[in-house]
């Protein structure tokens, strides 16, 4: 499903990650693990291409994504693609249900597709009833999980998740790694970031571990 | 699946605009106050340039013949003068009407004074349109005084100069208003857009990260400058409409304006509204996307 390949990606002062090589296969959960500055955003910023790579190659189902190299193309992959961030970056001026349907605004879907998508996807994430509330009117962990149904509303082949639960009480985390769990069960493939090694533990889920920049 | 993108995107313009409602409305103002003071400088122009017209109307050539000259040989002089590039009209005047005009100017006799018409025979000739300038006229008369049986062709040259100076300067002084008002509204309205985009720098970037292409990401805000110039020049129309009417009341009876078709002024308003809005988003767009 995800293929690195020998990647390296660096920011100036030759930060970034190393000659990184892993598979990821279909319906997977792997865990990218480490301390921060390790290179663990880095890698998903190279797959939803919002870094480039200096060397090597990262395939996706096959197809060479280092190619791409236009804006049309780019966004074809990044809506394939479900984003969770650790600031949620939800839009603050919208309401719960107006972010989750973001993306199926993007990709044109019509107006009675979009109501039962969302419902759908509010079901998933418990938050049914909230959907005409504002972001600022949740909680941290509510509002991580409008950001997950937003990535999954879409049901993306791929979850990218950028330390969704770093913001977030142990409990709470749990409570999203359930949900991510949950994507996968529906065919979804989740790579999600993480310093929180005791979070994961108990998940006995495949990592990746990383130490400035190169696996470990 | 194009239907419904167009359908959101529409939707997207007109909440942007409530999204950032003082921002928009100070745009709006913006627009309207500049098509308001366009119009009227337009307004004026028209009315200066038409009067200009009428006051060049009684811009003549008076040409003396010498004095020599038989009555068929003045006819004669006259008629080659009438034919020149320039010359529109012409009145010939003999010498018994050369001394009723002396008597009508100067309320004396020649004839009593000095016991005979000394008066020469001659015309007054108005020229066409194109040549009412210092230029051309002096072209004219002076090619009319190379004719062996003038004695003399004359124009009121100063006042000609200093006319034609006076409107020059007034012409050039209302077009450069109006090319200042439209560049400080097109400069202040995409400025105001793109503060807004800025204010939404994040919201541009996750849209971006969900997959939303550039279009989709630009589409409602030049939708919205649209919106905007829309606004702008519906306020202004209603401004307009409303000092024309004060205008028939408090004008009107002074100054016979000239009638300019004021349906064509609410027209250019529209058009010019709407894209001064587009303009000045897409201006926005391009430099929020080039520092981005």
């Amino acid at each position: 499903m995800i293929q690195f390949d020998n990647v390296t990606a660096t920011y100036k002062k030759n930060i970034g990650i190393f000659n990184i090589s892993f598979k990821v296969n279909a319906g997977d959960m792997v865990f990218i693990m480490g301390p921060t500055g390790a290179g663990k955003s880095t890698i998903l910023k190279t797959i939803y291409k919002d870094m480039l790579i200096d060397s090597g190659k990262i395939l996706i189902d096959s197809d060479d994504i280092t190619a791409i190299n236009s804006s049309v193309h780019t966004s074809n992959l990044r809506k394939n693609i479900g984003m969770i961030f650790q600031d949620f970056k939800l839009l603050e001026n919208r309401t719960v249900f107006e972010n989750i349907a973001l993306p199926l605004h993007i990709e044109g879907y019509s107006r009675k597709q979009i109501i039962q998508l969302v419902d759908e996807a509010l079901h998933k994430v418990r938050l049914r009833g909230s959907e005409k509330k504002y972001p600022l009117q949740l909680s941290g962990g509510e509002q991580q999980r409008v950001c997950i149904a937003r990535a999954l509303v879409k049901k993306p082949k791929i979850i990218l998740a950028d330390e969704p639960t770093g913001n977030l009480d142990p409990n709470i985390s749990d409570d999203i790694l359930d949900l991510l769990d949950i994507c996968t069960k529906d065919g979804s493939t989740v790579l999600m970031s993480t310093h929180n090694f005791p979070l994961i533990k108990p998940r006995k889920r495949k990592f990746i571990e990383l130490s400035k920049g190169r696996m470990v | 699946m194009l239907i419904n993108q167009i359908i959101y995107l529409l939707l997207e313009g007109f909440k942007t605009i409530f999204r950032s409602i003082l921002p928009s409305f100070v745009s709006s103002i913006t627009i309207s106050i500049s098509l308001v003071i366009l119009s009227i400088s337009y307004f004026f122009y028209i009315n200066l340039y038409n009067y200009t017209s009428d006051f060049k109307n009684e811009y003549k050539i008076e040409v003396f013949f010498n004095n020599n000259l038989s009555l068929s040989e003045g006819l004669d002089t006259f008629n080659k003068i009438l034919l020149l590039d320039g010359i529109e009209e012409g009145v010939f005047v003999d010498k018994e009407s050369a001394a009723a005009i002396f008597k009508k100017e100067f309320n004396e006799d020649i004839n009593n004074i000095i016991g005979e018409n000394p008066l020469p025979m001659g015309a007054i000739f108005g020229v066409s349109k194109d040549y009412k300038s210092f230029a051309l006229m002096s072209a004219l008369a002076k090619e009319i005084n190379y004719l062996q049986t003038v004695d003399d062709a004359i124009f009121p040259e100063q006042s000609v100069v200093k006319f034609d100076r006076v409107i020059r300067n007034l012409l050039s002084f209302a077009f450069i208003i109006g090319v200042f008002i439209v560049v400080v509204a097109y400069f202040f309205v995409s400025n105001t857009i793109l503060i807004v985009m800025h204010s939404k720098k994040n919201e541009i970037k996750t849209m971006q990260l969900l997959g939303a292409s550039d279009i989709f990401i630009k589409l409602p805000f030049i939708i919205s400058g649209i919106v905007l110039g829309t606004i702008g020049s519906i306020l202004s129309v209603l401004t307009l409409i409303i000092l024309y009417k004060i205008s028939i009341y408090m004008i009107l009876p002074y100054y016979d304006l000239n009638a300019i078709d004021f349906r064509l002024i609410l027209l250019f308003n529209f058009i010019f509204g709407i894209m001064l809005g587009l303009i000045s988003s897409s201006r926005a767009l391009t430099n929020f996307v080039r520092n981005n």
